[in-house]
């Protein structure tokens, strides 16, 4: 999520960028002898902290049997002792202290309220808050996490009037160039004829009487046909059906969506 | 096989049809068919003989005196005409008339159309043996004699009328637009 401390320079530029400084830095001519001094006491105070952390090391135990025969001398009283004075002291300080902790919080938070306002703008005037936010935070997890709490289609069906939303696209769209551009409108409409049967509409519309005529006294021939080989074979005990097809092929259901019609496809069966 | 130019054909032939569109066809269907040849010839026969009495007529009104054929020279006429028509017919487009109008057609041992030869010999055996064609109704292949001395076949093979290619042509295009 966040990059770890000591990463590349071009990491820390980049983060530099959030922050900006408030105001000019100290002049050169300060900023010397401020180091020198500062310098100076951490050379001076680091031997001088050493030798006080070894002495006490060394006077401990000296100091400890002392404290404890001077806050419980013999022959003395308990209750006369330093250490039940000393008692006594710290339980009043702790019945103040709790009695003051109220007050402090609530004045922690008058604090709080007087110095957050002043300091909180100031300080967001000087931090680039949706850079930090590329920066440090993980968007995609964040976005998940709140996608994940919530019902989204719900929450649109609630809020957003759909109708407008519709109305306003539509408005926006050709819609019929939109369905030329992108429906494959031949296939549609050749799916529209196979289920309407246009070849039967065509046909009818394009055969007349004396045609419907022809048809009818050619499929009833074939009836009687069917018939007679019905009664024939009967009578002749067969039991096997006619082998009626013929050599060669005529054009199918199939073929007939590639080319035209039977008279052309006789010729090109031709042999002769 | 290559598309048709002017994009996808329907197929005209109606769907109650369309199931035995290639097969031989049957003695009613085929006798219908004889019949109307038989008519076609006898009205060409007669319309010849018309057309002779007319034509002397014209030639020499006054001495005209009807010609009379012999029932012997009809068919003698009807025979030759018979032959004529059917070679022809066999030959060119595998049809008769009466085939046309049954929607048959006469194909060779391979499906395919009759040469010459074969069809004169077959239009001559048709001519002096009419009632071979019976014999389609006991074969078990729908074949009469002339079809299993030649080898040959009559199928169901309805004729598309050649405006409707045109106008299915047509609604295709618009379609396609």
């Amino acid at each position: 999520m966040t990059d770890g401390p000591g990463n590349d320079d071009a990491t820390e530029a980049s983060r530099s960028l959030v922050v900006r400084r408030a105001g000019p830095q100290l002049p050169a001519s300060v900023e010397g002898p401020v180091d020198v001094a500062l310098g100076a006491a951490v050379t001076v105070a680091r031997p001088v902290v050493t030798v006080a952390v070894l002495a006490g090391r060394a006077v401990e135990p000296l100091a400890r049997t002392a404290w404890s025969l001077a806050a419980r001398p013999p022959l003395v009283p308990e209750e006369w002792t330093p250490a039940a004075f000393a008692n006594r002291l710290a339980d009043r300080g702790r019945k103040v202290r709790f009695a003051a902790g109220a007050d402090v919080t609530e004045l922690t938070g008058q604090t709080l309220d007087l110095v957050v306002p002043t300091v909180l703008d100031p300080v967001l005037d000087r931090v680039d808050l949706t850079a930090l936010v590329i920066q440090r935070v993980d968007l995609e997890r964040l976005v998940g996490a709140v996608l994940d709490t919530m019902d989204l289609t719900e929450l649109v069906l609630d809020r957003v009037d759909l109708h407008r939303v519709v109305e306003a696209a539509l408005d926006s769209l050709d819609l019929t160039q939109l369905v030329r551009d992108r429906v494959d409108v031949a296939s549609l409409a050749e799916e529209v004829v196979d289920e309407i049967d246009l070849p039967d509409i065509i046909r009818e519309s394009s055969t007349g009487v004396a045609g419907e005529v022809v048809d009818g006294a050619r499929l009833s021939a074939v009836a009687g046909d069917e018939l007679i080989n019905k009664w024939i074979d009967k009578f002749l005990q067969r039991r096997k059906a006619r082998k009626t097809q013929a050599p060669g092929d005529v054009p199918d259901e199939e073929s007939w969506a590639d080319q035209g019609g039977s008279d052309q496809a006789g010729e090109e069966r031709s042999d002769g | 096989m290559a598309e048709h130019p002017a994009g996808p054909q329907i197929n005209p032939i109606p769907p109650k049809a369309r199931g035995f569109q290639g097969l031989r066809a049957g003695v009613v269907s085929r006798s219908v068919a004889g019949g109307i040849d038989y008519a076609v010839v006898a009205t060409a026969t007669l319309g010849t003989y018309v057309g002779i009495v007319v034509l002397l007529f014209l030639l020499n009104p006054r001495d005209f005196t009807p010609v009379t054929w012999t029932f012997g020279q009809f068919l003698l006429l009807g025979f030759f005409y018979m032959i004529v028509y059917l070679t022809v017919s066999f030959a060119t487009t595998g049809r008769t008339i009466g085939d046309r109008l049954m929607g048959l057609r006469v194909v060779g041992r391979k499906g395919s159309r009759l040469r010459w030869i074969p069809s004169l010999l077959r239009a001559g055996f048709c001519a002096v043996f009419p009632v071979g064609l019976f014999w389609c109704a006991i074969s078990h292949e729908n074949r009469s004699v002339q079809d299993i001395v030649l080898r040959t076949s009559v199928i169901h093979e309805w004729p598309i009328a050649p405006e409707a290619p045109k106008l299915l042509d047509a609604d295709s295009r618009r379609l396609s637009e």
